[in-house]
């Protein structure tokens, strides 16, 4: 089975180097290496070394955006969404969160319980991203960094989540948010991490690896695709 | 006076966990047993915990690894409890305000198979 982690921080060439040998020998089959959009640019070159060095090794790249407003956010995706693989939102206000699952070109929601004092989802939430396909992180660094009151709040939040999900079918992501070596944990263990939360095994498999593929699969056709459900076979054909 | 070892018919049923340990500096022994209890304590609580019976049956010498030191054991417990032992080990991060990972590498049914097929294959 092929393990991803689609959200790794990104710091310069050589430490995202080491994170992703590290993550290559505990067992993930890629992973995806994000920038802060604000230093997306000069970071391009890094990642395209880091493409052609890990032949055997799927090296993703992502961007992660920090907006303030919804329409600085639409911006900012436009701007995005050619050149970069994947598209993370940090989310937190509410007004971000929502503006996230209602937009079609986003990837990933993270953290939409940062700052908060719930999970910083509902069910026009879950609706919504639902049908434009959004996924939501589960983050395993936040959980593996924190301890007591912290923890149990974010096991509360995440158990929020997933009931959610159940009932809503948004898709679900868990990756690591690592930004050392140290923050990187097996696939199996990461299994093992979630079943505390009353996930089911089948659950988090998919969170680990169909999804994410999914995900990678859809971003390659995304150009070809006119709208959702419709795409140009083949260009040179009138 | 030392009590009478139980018949094997009553004995419980064990498994071995092979885990590798990555610090910024050599752990001893006792730091490693340290480890695992507040692991356990912290995720589990006293009450789940007491059904784990987690004890650290060897451990092997730190070698070199990058800037960092691996570490590779061999931790028993109580069969059927050995996703929960290795949930909590996944949670920690930190031990002496330094930074630690812990990854199990196998799980077996005995201190020999897990020491032929993931410590020292490896």
């Amino acid at each position: 089975m092929k393990f991803y982690d689609l959200h790794i921080q990104g710091k310069n060439f050589q430490e995202d180097r080491e994170i992703l040998k590290e993550a290559r020998r505990l067992g993930y089959s890629g992973a995806a290496i994000t920038y802060p959009d604000k230093s997306y640019k000069e970071a391009k070159k890094a990642l395209k070394r880091l493409e052609e060095e890990f032949q055997d090794f799927e090296v993703i790249k992502g961007v992660s955006i920090i907006s303030e407003t919804p329409r600085k956010l639409r911006r900012k995706v436009d701007k995005f969404r050619k050149t970069a693989d994947i598209i993370i939102v940090k989310g937190g206000d509410p007004k971000i969160n929502r503006a996230t699952c209602e937009d079609i070109r986003v990837d990933i929601l993270t953290r939409p319980y940062q700052n908060r004092r719930d999970p910083g989802i509902n069910h026009v939430h879950a609706k919504a991203a639902a049908e434009n396909n959004v996924a939501i992180e589960l983050n395993t660094n936040d959980i593996i960094r924190s301890y007591l009151k912290v923890r149990t709040r974010l096991f509360e939040y995440y158990r929020d989540i997933i009931k959610l999900h159940r009932k809503f079918h948004f898709p679900i992501v868990i990756t690591s948010n690592a930004t050392s070596t140290y923050d990187l944990r097996t696939p199996r263990d990461i299994i093992a991490l979630f079943k505390c939360i009353n996930m089911q095994e089948d659950e988090i498999i998919d969170a680990l690896s169909t999804i994410p593929r999914s995900i990678i699969e859809f971003n390659k056709q995304r150009d070809s695709m006119i709208i959702l459900g419709a795409k140009i076979v083949n260009k040179g054909i009138q | 006076m030392k009590l009478k070892m139980l018949p094997p018919s009553l004995r419980e049923p064990q498994r071995y966990l092979a885990v590798e340990i990555i610090s910024e500096e050599p752990l001893e022994k006792n730091d490693i047993v340290s480890i695992i209890w507040s692991a356990c304590l912290r995720l589990y609580g006293e009450c789940e915990t007491s059904k784990f019976k987690p004890w650290l049956i060897r451990v092997w010498e730190p070698i070199k690894y990058g800037e960092n030191y691996k570490q590779k054991c061999i931790i028993r417990c109580k069969r059927g409890e050995e996703e929960k032992v290795r949930a909590a080990l996944t949670s920690t991060s930190q031990y002496d305000n330094r930074r630690i990972a812990i990854h199990t590498i196998g799980i077996s049914g005995t201190i020999r198979s897990a020491t032929q097929k993931f410590i020292k294959a490896k």
